[in-house]
């Protein structure tokens, strides 16, 4: 397990690239800065970055674009910067295979946060291990055995399926469209609007009020993230 | 003034209608010269006669009078015998001269005279109308003047507003940051004390931009509606903990029916509405004190309520709270007057209502309604 090294910035706003570059090299990182798209893609080429921050408002080509280029060779983790009001363009770019997204503004602590759950899953080859524990919580994923403070509790078919995709993706944000693929395929657009109703069930059970640790965020706009312990 | 009175019938009396009279008797004249063998001399004169009273329609006195004195002495001289001569034998024929010289001048005056007094009349109308218009355009200039002045007014009270907000939130930022860079020794404490004010003040600046751009896109109708069943004790549950920072100062009580409250609409949208709600209720009552939220369902509707512990509001206030821009005058706490009117056009792009009351001991209640909407059909599993 080797934590990322070069980290590529695709940004056209110059401000933002230096306060990424100096929070990133404090934390021992090597930047790569890159203000347009096509820069960035010749950047990645060339450099082979590990991780790529990219803005989604670049004066010459969309993020989406520039992500469906990276992604026709290239599995490298995406996190994507969106301002606020960007709403549908931030969900496409997910949808498109972006692993994680920031709003500006954020602050350094959400950014290194991100980093670190882009490098657990980039650097877990090997199946996952088959335990997931989190607080309470535990959930044996070869047995299908959920646990709550010891205690087992049960979940239908569809909560369990959920649940399974958020801890597949622990820490990253699932789109809304991500799940209802893995849970209901994908002609099942009907199911939609049902979503926070099945998570909600979900919540209400993994969720006693009084521990009150939300285990499951909300993500504005674009769906759901299992919190990491 | 397009027309005068007398050039409005071409009566200007000068040589050129002296001499257009002149050569008209003449063709009269001729005209009766060639009748009069069929007609005989008398009827010729009514012929004249006729011919005078026209002229009343297009010339002014001047030669009107010229008309009836000129066609009385071609009629006396060339149509009444002996003819070419002015002498008259007959005193019928005097007597009928006489007449036809006042009747024609009386006649052509008196045309002249109605005519003259009908574009008097006309011009008038003319002048009222132009007068009117004239009026109007001064009171819509008038108008546009004040419209233009109540919207710079708007303008500067917004441009004041808005650089308050953005430069008070700057001003801590900058202050913090640059004691933070003189420090010599890296006091822990004051570090982290400098950093979260840096921390709150951006929070802050970020939310007044979010305010702006609400109301931006709800004034350009940009909002689309995103909508999906869930609970509204999810969403206020979610909007606490959005909001958990400035929140923080107050007691916070959520209480809500058992039965999930499955409302359709856009989440996030609501979630605005409500966190606004409950920064209006955190900004204007003291700390320490409780802010209450209730959901629950009555007859055919959602309610959720936001009940503070704050100085209420002046019943002649509360139909203005909600209008864009106001603020309750004398409040010392800052914003842009934004948050209920976003509010207010967030409900009610989801059929619902907003309004607020004053409450009988202290604080008052806001309290958002939405329609009642049979729950989604969802397909019951069994567990595994």
């Amino acid at each position: 397990m080797s934590p990322f090294k070069k980290i590529l910035i695709i940004d056209d706003e110059a401000p933002i690239r230096k306060f990424l570059r100096l929070s990133l090299t404090t934390e021992g990182y090597t930047v790569i800065e890159a203000a347009t798209g096509k820069d960035g893609i010749r950047e990645l080429i060339a450099s082979r970055a590990e991780l790529v921050i990219l803005d989604l408002g670049l004066p010459d080509l969309s993020g989406e674009e520039v992500l469906l280029k990276i992604r026709e060779w290239s599995k490298v983790p995406v996190i994507v910067l969106t301002a606020k009001g960007d709403e549908e363009s931030k969900v496409k770019v997910l949808d498109a295979g972006a692993d994680d997204y920031l709003t500006k503004p954020f602050s350094v602590t959400e950014l290194l946060a991100r980093l670190r759950v882009a490098e657990r899953h980039a650097s877990t080859q090997d199946p996952p291990s088959s335990i997931f524990q989190s607080g309470p919580l535990s959930v044996d994923l070869s047995g299908r055995i959920i646990k709550l403070s010891g205690k087992e509790i049960h979940l239908t078919a569809t909560e369990y399926g959920i649940l399974r995709l958020l801890i597949k993706n622990a820490g990253k944000v699932v789109t809304h469209r991500q799940i209802l693929q893995e849970i209901w395929g994908p002609n099942s657009v009907e199911h939609t609007q049902y979503i926070r109703v099945y998570v909600g069930h979900l919540r209400k059970k993994l969720e006693p009020e009084e521990a009150l640790t939300k285990l499951i965020t909300t993500e504005a706009g674009v769906g759901y993230r299992l919190r990491v312990p | 003034m397009k027309q005068s009175v007398t050039s409005g019938i071409g009566q200007d009396a000068s040589l050129k209608s002296y001499l257009k009279i002149f050569f008209w008797v003449l063709f009269i004249a001729l005209i009766n010269h060639q009748l009069n063998i069929y007609l005989g001399y008398r009827a010729t004169g009514f012929i004249f006669l006729m011919f005078v009273t026209v002229c009343g329609l297009f010339f002014s006195f001047g030669p009107v009078l010229l008309a009836a004195t000129l066609s009385a002495l071609t009629w006396n001289y060339f149509f009444i015998p002996p003819k070419g001569t002015f002498i008259i034998h007959s005193p019928e024929d005097a007597m009928m001269f006489f007449t036809y010289f006042v009747t024609a001048s009386v006649s052509g005056l008196l045309t002249y005279q109605i005519k003259k007094n009908q574009i008097a009349l006309q011009n008038r109308e003319e002048k009222t109308r132009e007068l009117y218009e004239v009026l109007n355009s001064m009171s819509e200039a008038a108008k546009n003047a004040v419209l233009l002045k109540e919207s710079e007014k708007l303008h500067q009270t917004l441009l004041n507003c808005i650089s308050h907000e953005l430069r008070t939130p700057l001003t801590a930022i900058m202050g913090a940051a640059s004691a933070l860079g003189s420090q010599s020794q890296a006091d822990a404490k004051s570090i982290a004390l400098l950093t979260e004010e840096i921390v709150a003040s951006s929070e802050r600046l970020n939310g007044v931009f979010e305010n702006l751009l609400d109301m931006t896109r709800l004034e350009s109708g940009m909002i689309k509606l995103r909508e999906e069943w869930f609970d509204l004790a999810e969403l206020v549950n979610f909007t606490l903990e959005k909001q958990q920072r400035l929140l923080a100062e107050h007691r916070v009580h959520f209480s809500s029916t058992s039965d999930p409250l499955y409302f359709y609409g856009d989440y996030d949208l609501l979630e605005h509405a409500l966190a606004n709600l409950l920064l209006n209720a955190a900004k204007y009552s003291p700390v320490g004190s409780e802010i209450k939220i209730t959901a629950m369902k009555r007859r055919a509707e959602l309610v959720l309520e936001v009940a503070d512990q704050g100085p209420g509001i002046a019943e002649s206030l509360i139909l203005h709270i909600f209008d864009k821009f106001y603020r309750v005058p004398g409040t010392a706490s800052g914003g842009l007057g934004l948050g209920l009117s976003i509010a207010k056009n967030l409900v009610e792009l989801h059929q619902g209502k907003i309004g607020v009351m004053n409450l009988e001991e202290r604080g008052s209640v806001f309290f958002i309604t939405l329609p009642y909407l049979e729950p989604p059909k969802i397909v019951q599993e069994s567990q595994i």
